[in-house]
């Protein structure tokens, strides 16, 4: 317990060894580990994790944005699963107060009013109900796309860390290929070859997406691996896959969970921008940045209502994220020691 | 080892990157499940003599390694043949194009530096006061901000209603000083996500490094505050950030093909969008090729500085 | 339908016709010119998309057509009323039923020195160098030979009687007879498909891709002010025209009212109701043949039944989508043809129409 700390604060002189964190592999002993001057069990380092999320205001406003808009989605309207002739209603609840794909509810391009508090588009559809359920498609695609893409990148980055050698080269070169192609790039290539729908615009977007998880575990991964433990660990004669994954992954899966916070965000910009070109989900698709894109004319016109509401939407979520993703960073990592080393 | 063997290294690396960004690129039309002809048609109707005519003047009855080579061989020296849908030379209208992208995107960068940087130091500086919350929180805001609809905004704010700028280009060389009026808004449309990327990185590294031991010897050893920042501080801080700088390149190609859209500009991205709707497979390859490759090298270019300021990574 | 700043341009007509678009500037047969108020030589419009093609054989969209409307000349040109004048060709007399004359129009000059003047050589090579290409039935369906009289009279021989040869001779872009041939290519001095050549009011200035397109008038046009019943100026007023590339509707909406373009022949209908209400900008509203329509795949069902085909149709708010979709600029319509032919545009043939037809 020899190691010298940077204080927390800057001016604030601190005896180190009984908090903080020592070598920052394994979970310490922290304030929340004494009370009454007795050490308490210690806790995983999930815990200490998720206690330090809480005291963040901000990741939580965050999280509980997220979470809002995301129970919104779900409750927009009822969700069906039919399959074999049968029916199952998932989701009864219905909180947006017209179908979305209902032409006439109303005026046409009427600003907002009581019974529409979003105002209605061109075709007389409500805009507030639209934004509702555009978000299960935002947000579908956002998860979905970040939930594939690490997995294929977080396998073949640990296994080419772990390995190394000729297939640590061989995987990191195919990385360097892929980073060459920027996302809309290759989504507009990806339309012209599959035509537009959702899973092109999944398919395109993992794609170019795996890469940065790959890199970043990998990153962690040859860190880790000379560490001692894994060494004691390897002594011990424990298999290499059971290093892999019971020591080393749970250290270095920190920045990648917060890469792909972030880049739920960042991945349903993406799928704005693709709708907004045209080159998205259907014409009329209730998703917030198709929306924008049939809007945008409107704007002309000063009906602001109709791209104001779905941009607003998106710019939401995508703080909200933010704010989640760095709220994890701080939490998992206060020292910002694995930022460090992902600084390459 | 030495930066010259650095980047003897690193270049040699790079050759089979860049063999594979072409080899996808031209192998984009053939992943596609089915016949190529099917792909170029568009999966319309298309008679047997047009099918013939299209596997012809694409090589498609050669082996596809051949068909590889041949294109590639073509491409080495730029010729890309003519549009099937327009007749021009797609070299010809790339290399047209290429200089407005190029002006775009090299502007937005130096925006994005030009804030990123002051404003993560002001906001490392003053952390925790009120500087540091509202950079933050501006940061926040420009990266969820979709471009396209700031784009939008700006220009019907600021060209619509306060008439202070064009609608469309004007009719004036690139590097005049109408057009780099005119340049103005959809730089900053471009430049603000990048801004904000590079100015929350600083931030951050900029954090980590004050609290590191040799900033409090230095305050020691009685430096001025000024002195201890620019000299010791920043040096090291910046270091993450010309990697994401250069990361910044694709991200900022991305978003030059929808702020081209909307501010009319007539560069590589505008071509590209047309492209996919023409089912111009020739303009398409060759426009994603060139834009793959630049960023190949810009990736190494940017590999290279980084070991040049930072030591330790050659090892 | 078009819109422009009436403070700046005066006499615009908008064209019935698709692929006609700027016709309204300078159209000695139709009767139409427009000038500009002030000491402005230059006009600026826009267009929605850029030029594809410039070789008459090549084009296949109507905004390639439009944009080299001005350019080239046809043998025959049909006035905005739908009665075919002289545009080359003085005079015209079907002989027989497979055989038409033609007399020329002589001092006809081409943009480019290298091409001459007019002569039935240069008719011949443009009949016959359609042949294969993308325009090769707009030939091909009708066309059986030529005879050469003398330079300037022809004889045309069709394969079968064909009434609407009027029509389709209007249909003919002429060329210069040294042009590159589009599909053999070779080293002919003139290259359409680089820089239009034909005998038109205006001709090719300059190409920025995806930017601008520009003409200028042609001072050696033929048209001295007597050739026809009007009074078009022997000069076309505008001396240059530009043609401002802007793909985005309510950019362009935009750039008409901050006077970034002087005329906007593609203006998003949803801006016409804004502009009509506007003082200084006048909006040119006339029906053409422009049309959108449903067809059916006869040969996949269920479309192959009748009655399916009916229910749809009626099911179809033809009104609705003229005032939500179409912004009120638009008129409902049973059959694809125009209301400018006026027998089979009369509300009767309508309602026999829609007896027989629909449900």
């Amino acid at each position: 317990m020899s190691t010298r700390e940077p204080p927390q604060e800057r001016g604030r002189i601190r005896i180190v060894g009984f908090d903080g964190e020592s070598s920052g592999l394994d979970a310490p002993t922290d304030p929340w580990g004494e009370r009454d001057g007795r050490p308490q069990p210690r806790r995983s380092r999930l815990e200490y994790a998720w206690l330090r999320f809480k005291t963040n205001r901000t990741a939580l406003a965050g999280l509980v944005i997220v979470g809002l808009l995301a129970v919104l989605a779900i409750v927009a309207r009822p969700i069906e699963v039919t399959r074999l002739g049968y029916t199952v209603t998932v989701q009864p609840i219905s909180i947006a107060p017209y179908d979305p794909a209902e032409l006439y509810v109303g005026p046409t391009q009427a600003p907002p009013s009581l019974a529409h508090p979003f105002g209605t588009d061109w075709a007389g559809r409500d805009v507030f109900s639209r934004v509702l359920v555009g978000g299960r498609l935002s947000l579908s695609i956002g998860v979905i796309a970040v939930a594939l893409a690490l997995g294929i990148g977080v396998p073949l980055g640990a296994v080419a860390g772990y390995v190394g050698g000729w297939v640590d080269e061989f995987v990191m070169r195919i990385v360097d290929v892929l980073f060459a192609f920027p996302f809309l790039v290759l989504a507009i290539v990806v339309v012209a070859i599959l035509g537009q729908g959702f899973w092109t615009i999944v398919l395109a977007l993992v794609v170019t997406g795996w890469m940065s998880y790959a890199r970043l575990i990998r990153g962690e991964i040859l860190s880790i691996r000379e560490a001692e433990y894994v060494e004691a660990a390897r002594a011990l004669g424990l298999s290499d896959r059971r290093i892999l994954v019971r020591h080393v992954l749970p250290n270095a899966i920190a920045p990648v969970i917060v890469q792909a916070t972030l880049n739920v965000g960042t991945v349903v910009l993406a799928a704005a921008a693709l709708g907004f070109l045209g080159l998205g989900l259907e014409a009329g698709t209730a998703e917030w940045g198709s929306m924008l894109s049939r809007g945008r004319e409107s704007l002309t016109y000063g009906q602001y209502h109709v791209t104001v509401f779905p941009g607003l939407a998106i710019f939401l979520f995508v703080l909200a994220v933010n704010l989640v993703g760095d709220g994890i960073n701080d939490a998992l990592d206060p020292q910002g020691h694995t930022a460090e080393r992902r600084g390459r | 080892m030495s930066l010259g063997r650095y980047v003897l290294k690193r270049v040699v690396i790079t050759v089979p990157v860049a063999v594979g960004v072409t080899a996808i690129t031209f192998s984009m039309l053939h992943l596609a499940p089915g016949d190529p002809v099917d792909v170029i048609v568009g999966f319309g109707d298309a008679d047997a003599e047009t099918r013939q005519e299209i596997r012809t003047a694409y090589n498609l009855q050669l082996p596809l390694w051949e068909q590889y080579l041949r294109w590639l061989g073509d491409a080495i020296v730029l010729e890309f043949g003519e549009s099937p849908i327009t007749g021009r030379d797609v070299g010809a209208s790339i290399a047209a194009r290429l200089p407005y992208t190029l002006a775009l995107g090299m502007s937005a960068w130096l925006l994005a530096i030009a804030i990123g940087i002051p404003a993560g130091i002001i906001a490392a500086v003053n952390q925790g006061e009120p500087a540091d919350e509202v950079s933050r929180f501006a940061a926040l805001a420009g990266i969820a901000t979709p471009n396209f609809w700031l784009g939008l905004l700006l220009l019907l704010v600021f060209s619509v209603h306060l008439g202070w700028f064009r609608v469309v280009p004007p009719d004036a060389p690139l590097l005049s000083l109408e057009m780099v009026w005119f340049m103005l808004l959809p730089t900053i449309t471009l430049g603000t996500a990048s801004a904000a990327v590079i100015m929350r990185l600083l931030r951050a590294s900029m954090l980590r490094e004050l609290n590191k031991e040799y900033v409090r010897t230095a305050r020691a050893k009685g430096l001025s505050e000024r002195t201890v920042i620019w000299k010791h501080v920043l040096r090291n801080a910046v270091l993450p950030v010309v990697t994401v700088a250069g990361l910044q390149l694709a991200f900022l190609v991305d978003g030059a093909v929808v702020v081209e859209q909307v501010f009319a500009w007539p560069g590589l991205g505008r071509l590209l969008v047309g492209a996919v709707f023409e089912r111009d497979f020739p303009v398409i390859q060759a426009g994603v090729l060139l834009i793959a490759v630049t960023i190949v090298l810009a990736n190494l270019l940017v590999d290279l500085c980084y070991a040049y300021l930072d030591p330790r990574i050659r090892y | 339908m078009a819109a422009w700043n009436n403070d700046v341009l005066s006499g615009f007509e908008t064209h019935p016709l698709e692929g006609h678009r700027y016709n309204g500037i300078f159209a000695p047969h139709a009767g139409v010119y427009a000038e500009l108020n002030g000491e402005e030589t230059e006009l600026v419009a826009d267009t929605e998309a850029d030029v594809s093609a410039t070789d008459p054989v090549s084009i296949t969209g109507t905004v390639s057509q439009s944009m080299t409307d001005l350019l080239y000349e046809r043998l025959i040109a049909f006035d905005s009323e739908g009665t075919p004048r002289p545009q080359l060709a003085t005079d015209w007399e079907q002989l027989d039923e497979t055989t038409w004359r033609f007399e020329l129009r002589s001092g006809v000059q081409f943009h480019d020195e290298a091409a001459g003047e007019l002569t039935a050589e240069d008719v011949r090579t443009t009949l016959e160098r359609h042949e294969n290409t993308a325009r090769d039935a707009d030939v091909s369906d009708w066309y059986a030979g030529m005879e050469i009289i003398d330079d300037h009279e022809i004889e045309i021989i069709l394969q079968e009687p064909y009434s609407p040869f009027e029509a389709a001779i209007s249909n003919v872009c002429i060329v210069p007879e040294n042009a590159v041939d589009p599909i053999d290519g070779g080293d002919a001095p003139i290259d359409l498909s680089e820089t239009p050549v034909g005998t038109g009011p205006y001709r090719y200035e300059e190409h920025q891709e995806d930017d601008r397109w520009r003409m200028t008038r042609f001072d050696d046009h033929w048209y001295t002010g007597e050739e026809y019943d009007t009074d078009v100026p022997a000069t076309p007023p505008i001396e240059t025209i530009t043609l401002e590339v802007i793909t985005e509707g309510s950019s362009r909406h935009n750039a008409l009212e901050t006077g970034d373009i002087d005329l906007s022949v593609a203006v998003p209908s949803a801006s016409v109701t804004e502009f009509e209400a506007h003082d200084s900008v006048a909006v040119g509203r006339r029906t053409s043949s422009f049309r959108e329509f449903v067809l059916f795949p006869l040969a996949t069902k269920p479309f192959n039944n009748r009655k399916v085909r009916q229910g749809i149709t009626s099911l179809i708010d033809r009104d609705r989508i003229i005032d939500d979709v179409y912004n009120t600029v638009g008129e409902a319509a049973v059959t694809p043809i125009a209301p400018m032919l006026e027998p089979y545009a009369s509300p009767e043939f309508r309602a026999r129409i829609e007896d027989e037809y629909l449900l």
